[in-house]
């Protein structure tokens, strides 16, 4: 369906990307995600036909964007991260101008209303644009990549500054929306990713250095079976217990963080999962263990992993390109942002 | 293109700009009407066209200053550029607003005209071939000032730079008359005066027609260019 490759964009002495490839199968959801500044726009922005690749093609269906415009601009609806939108217009008049852009003629009200429907903004229909908020704004946006139903969505970072609740709506939107459609997603919030999206595809300093099912990619990176465990009792005789435990390579004491117990790392030899064993131990010493959990990656863990380039698992020859634009400093709040993203989601999932 | 041009004049005409624009031609050309026409008691309309000339060379740029430096700036252009309208469908739609725009502003010439036919024989063919001379030179201009307002985004300088050129294609003959030789032929030739003034005493020259309309179409060409080079020069 969509065809990437070889695609490189310099911007002279800049590589915004380089060399990324890769193909969606129709009906997938995959999700683009990357650092501020990876290159991820630069890439739509190239899909849609928006600027011109230094390198590379782009086919949609077949149809390579650049010499088959109208061809590939059909099949392609786009919400740009900032929405295209005209703060002048009402929403019914906006619409109605990106149908006579898209040359939607048959049964305009029909699928208009359907859109307005389905992205809910029915109630704002004959507001000003430039009144309505930042929610809404960005609905309308979509229900402007959704006229002329387009095979393909590419969404450029939905769901920023949008609240909870409304980050929520857009995602449940987006999957809906996957249904029936290819959607390519992109997004710095890792929770966004993992809610929605089948695939993902990691680029960082435009170079692309992961492309895989999320599980995938943390089974691959994730290595060893640590566990991290937190047992009640003195903190000198049962990291003695735990050592001898079988499996168990080295025990490293993490401190004291719940009265009356400490915490501690445990390295198993290779590929033994070790946890049962621990279980019984301590339980035949009558230690309880308060808390255990592996330390198999999330997908926060992968994506810094890649994009902070310590990682030397093999997927790519990861090189930051760009001096000076440091990606470890950047991901590193990404990863913050996705974090507090996801406490909210949870808080207002129970809520 | 009709979308670009449906959606331009919808925001014209949702814009104070526009009416202000309206405003301050209206004013003016009634003004002139007045000085020129009713003062002197003449038939014709032409003197007071001649006079709107040089006005609207101060107050067109109004109309093209925001033309493709707003979308740029908002990025609305996204939304055009990845639309099936071809780069040069939406020039011409836009340069098709403005020009709409300034043809509603000069059709307060008719309404004069009428006035005048309530006293007097109006000599229409002077006044429609006036008229016509006038509306040519409008478009040309607003071609010019819509290739300005690609190359910033900022308005205020978009309308400044739109101005100066105006300016400097009204004064040529002036410029023309200190120096000689070819480059004094043409000076002479690029003129808005040379071509324009022939329209008000009632002759169509077709070189004159073809210069104005070659203005207009090499700015919208140059327009396209730029837009196109923008996004395409890898």
């Amino acid at each position: 369906m969509i065809e990437v490759s070889n695609l490189s964009k310099r911007y002279g002495a800049i590589t915004a990307i380089d060399h990324v490839s890769f193909k969606v199968d129709k009906g997938e959801i995959i999700g683009f995600l990357g650092p501020n500044g990876a290159g991820k726009s630069t890439t739509m922005n190239i899909i849609t036909g928006y600027i011109s690749a230094t390198a590379g093609y782009v086919r949609i269906d077949g149809y390579d964007v650049m010499e088959n415009p109208e061809q590939t601009k059909r099949r392609i609806g786009y919400l740009p991260e900032q929405p295209p939108l005209y703060p002048d217009m009402t929403v019914k008049e906006y619409l109605d101008f990106i149908c006579d852009l898209k040359n939607v003629r048959k049964d305009r009200r029909k699928a208009l209303e359907e859109i307005c429907e389905q992205v809910r903004i029915a109630d704002v229909y004959k507001r000003l644009i430039r009144n309505l908020s930042k929610g809404y704004k960005q609905r309308v946006g979509i229900a402007q990549a959704l006229i002329g139903n387009p095979d393909v969505l590419i969404l450029d970072e939905p769901t920023v500054g949008l609240d909870p609740k409304q980050i929520i709506e857009i995602r449940d939107l987006i999957k809906k929306l996957g249904e029936r459609r290819t959607v390519i997603l992109s997004s710095h919030i890792l929770s966004e990713i993992q809610a929605v999206c089948e695939r993902v595809i990691i680029i960082s300093s435009g170079k692309l250095v992961a492309d895989g099912r999320a599980e995938e990619l943390s089974a691959k990176l994730s290595d060893d079976h640590d566990v991290q465990i937190r047992v009640e009792g003195p903190e000198e005789i049962v990291f003695q217990t735990l050592s001898k435990v079988h499996g168990v390579k080295s025990v490293r004491k993490l401190g004291k963080r719940e009265e009356g117990s400490f915490d501690y790392l445990i390295e198993p030899k290779e590929k033994t999962d070790v946890r049962r064993a621990l279980f019984n131990r301590m339980a035949e010493k009558k230690y309880p263990i308060l808390s255990m959990s592996s330390n198999q990656l999330t997908l926060e863990d992968v994506f810094l992993k890649l994009t902070t380039g310590d990682y030397d698992g093999g997927l790519s020859e990861f090189t930051p390109e760009i001096p000076g634009k440091d990606n470890a400093a950047e991901a590193p709040e990404s990863g913050t942002e996705a974090a507090a993203a996801e406490s909210e989601q949870e808080g207002s999932d129970k809520a | 293109m009709t979308a670009v041009y449906r959606k331009e004049l919808l925001i014209y005409f949702t814009s104070p700009i526009v009416y202000a624009y309206l405003l301050v031609f209206y004013f003016f050309s009634g003004l002139g009407f007045n000085a020129i026409c009713i003062a002197q008691q003449t038939n014709n309309l032409t003197g007071a066209i001649d006079y709107m000339f040089t006005i609207s060379m101060f107050i067109l740029p109004v109309l093209t200053m925001r033309l493709f430096g707003e979308e740029r700036k908002n990025k609305t252009d996204i939304l055009l550029y990845t639309s099936p309208a071809g780069t040069f469908g939406i020039v011409a739609g836009k340069l098709l607003a403005a020009a709409t725009v300034y043809g509603v502003a000069s059709a307060i010439f008719v309404v004069y005209a009428f006035v005048i036919g309530l006293f007097t024989a109006v000599q229409w063919a002077v006044f429609f071939c006036g008229l016509l001379g006038f509306l040519l030179m409008g478009v040309s201009l607003i071609a010019i000032g819509g290739f300005i307002s690609v190359l910033t985004e900022n308005q205020i300088v978009a309308a400044v730079i739109t101005f100066a050129i105006s300016l400097l294609l009204s004064l040529m003959d002036y410029i023309a008359s200190m120096v000689s030789g070819i480059a004094k032929t043409v000076l002479e030739y690029l003129s808005y005066n040379t071509h324009f003034t022939p329209f008000q005493t009632g002759q169509i020259g077709l070189s004159h027609i073809i210069f104005f309309l070659s203005v207009t179409g090499l700015f919208a060409f140059f327009t396209a260019r730029s837009i196109d080079h923008r996004r395409f020069s890898a």
